[in-house]
């Protein structure tokens, strides 16, 4: 059957998809962690009150900018960034997948959901 | 400015716990939790949380970002297995995220307006709620039934393979378990949580489908749900890199461990077991939310 056929297709691609996501934040978390414990292990934490991150840890463009300049926090941040970003990676996948296929209503769908998550990760 | 948890505060200052210590206790800690909760299928997410708030004094806002992250990252783990395999339903996947995004987005707007006592609250009643859940037997799957008409225009039916071959199924009640997707969703955004057991319920019990493809494609929706409200939390500061790391790798570590275990010997007790740990946080969260512990801080 055609559509069977597609959709496993689509599930094998969505797969290799997040698995790669998840190893390359994942391994940009942890080098940024070690460069983070190496600078500021010896500090004393203060997670127990509430004060907003700084602005470079806030928008997509400020964490890019942090990460370039090799700031550990910059760089975890960037690691979990990519982690949020690759879920949004696999709708985007879907809607091309659907797209090509010409099914209407699962483009529609796809672009509603791509819509929100874009607007909610890049309204900051 | 008051503390968010001053006996935290305290304890840390008596004892000079450095970043490079608590880091490492943050980092087991969550090994533990995705351990337990990949090897019960409860998900790790759910005492991430209540770790991180009731044990190492941490604000609530920044254990709800930490925890976001980290579900976000098992989930899409656990998925890329289950999607390999040909269990998740990309569709139904799909057509249920239009609710749970929505939801999660509205979530976590309100996480910013409610006082952290309420969301303590909260909480502790989604932790008690997601024990009862865990805890009761399986319930029977009514298997067939006529199928929804919006499920034949969505073309949600699938298959999945088993050991006598594909199996094909059908889904029924598309629009009450939309609806709680909605629910699932909200309460993702608004706690930081993955709310699988939600998700799983809705998939298993009201729409019909088989229980392996539910747990399956609830994993693949949790990320998309996560990655909505975390957006939120992200652009308002509730996301701090320093904390989230430890949480992040020691649940993606532990709940990895933890599946391979599952796969080869399902434990029957340790589900009672960690189900009543969850129901005794709960209480916990919502103790201490009316002993005083969870004040609103500067903000």
């Amino acid at each position: 059957m055609e559509r069977s056929d597609g959709d496993r297709a689509l599930q094998k691609q969505m797969g290799l998809l997040l698995r790669t996501g998840v190893l390359i934040s994942a391994a940009i978390v942890a080098v940024g962690g070690g460069l983070y414990l190496a600078g500021e292990g010896a500090s004393i934490p203060d997670y127990g009150v509430f004060h907003s991150e700084p602005d470079e840890l806030r928008s997509l463009f400020a964490i890019v900018e942090s990460a370039r300049a090799l700031d550990s926090r910059g760089l975890m941040q960037l690691g979990l960034l990519v982690v949020l970003a690759t879920p949004v990676a696999g709708v985007v996948l879907e809607l091309v997948t659907f797209a090509r296929r010409r099914n209407i209503l699962y483009v529609g769908i796809a672009a509603i959901v791509l819509a929100v998550l874009l607007h909610s990760l890049t309204s900051s | 400015m008051s503390p968010s948890y001053p006996g935290g505060k305290e304890v840390c200052r008596a004892l000079v716990v450095t970043i490079l210590a608590l880091t490492g206790l943050i980092w087991t800690g969550s090994l533990l939790a995705g351990f337990l909760g990949a090897l019960t299928g409860l998900g790790g997410g759910v005492v991430i949380v209540p770790l991180l708030t009731l044990v190492f004094g941490v604000d609530i806002h920044y254990a709800i970002g930490a925890s976001l992250v980290s579900v976000a990252a098992t989930s899409s783990a656990a998925a890329a297995v289950y999607l390999k395999q040909g269990f998740a339903n990309i569709r139904i996947a799909l057509v249920l995220e239009l609710a749970t995004t929505l939801g999660a987005v509205g979530g976590a707007m309100l996480a910013l307006q409610l006082p952290t006592a309420a969301i303590a609250v909260l909480f502790g009643l989604a932790l008690l709620l997601s024990a009862y859940l865990s805890a009761r037997p399986p319930q029977p799957h009514s298997e067939t039934q006529a199928a929804d008409k919006l499920a034949g225009v969505l073309e949600l039916e699938g298959e999945y393979p088993d050991t006598a071959g594909p199996q094909s199924y059908r889904v029924r009640s598309v629009g009450l378990g939309f609806g709680l997707m909605g629910v699932a969703g909200m309460l993702s955004g608004l706690l930081g949580i993955g709310s699988g057991a939600l998700k799983v319920l809705a998939m298993d019990q009201v729409m019909g489908i088989p229980f392996k493809v539910s747990t399956a494609t609830s994993n693949f929706m949790i990320g998309v749900t996560a990655a909505a409200s975390a957006g939120v939390y992200l652009s308002r500061g509730y996301i701090d890199p320093g904390l989230t790391m430890p949480v992040m790798l020691g649940v993606l570590v532990g709940s990895l461990l933890g599946a391979r275990v599952f796969i080869a010997a399902q434990p029957k007790l340790l589900r009672p077991v960690f189900a009543g740990v969850i129901a005794l946080l709960a209480v916990q969260m919502i103790a201490g939310a009316f002993g005083g512990r969870f004040v609103d801080g500067a903000l």
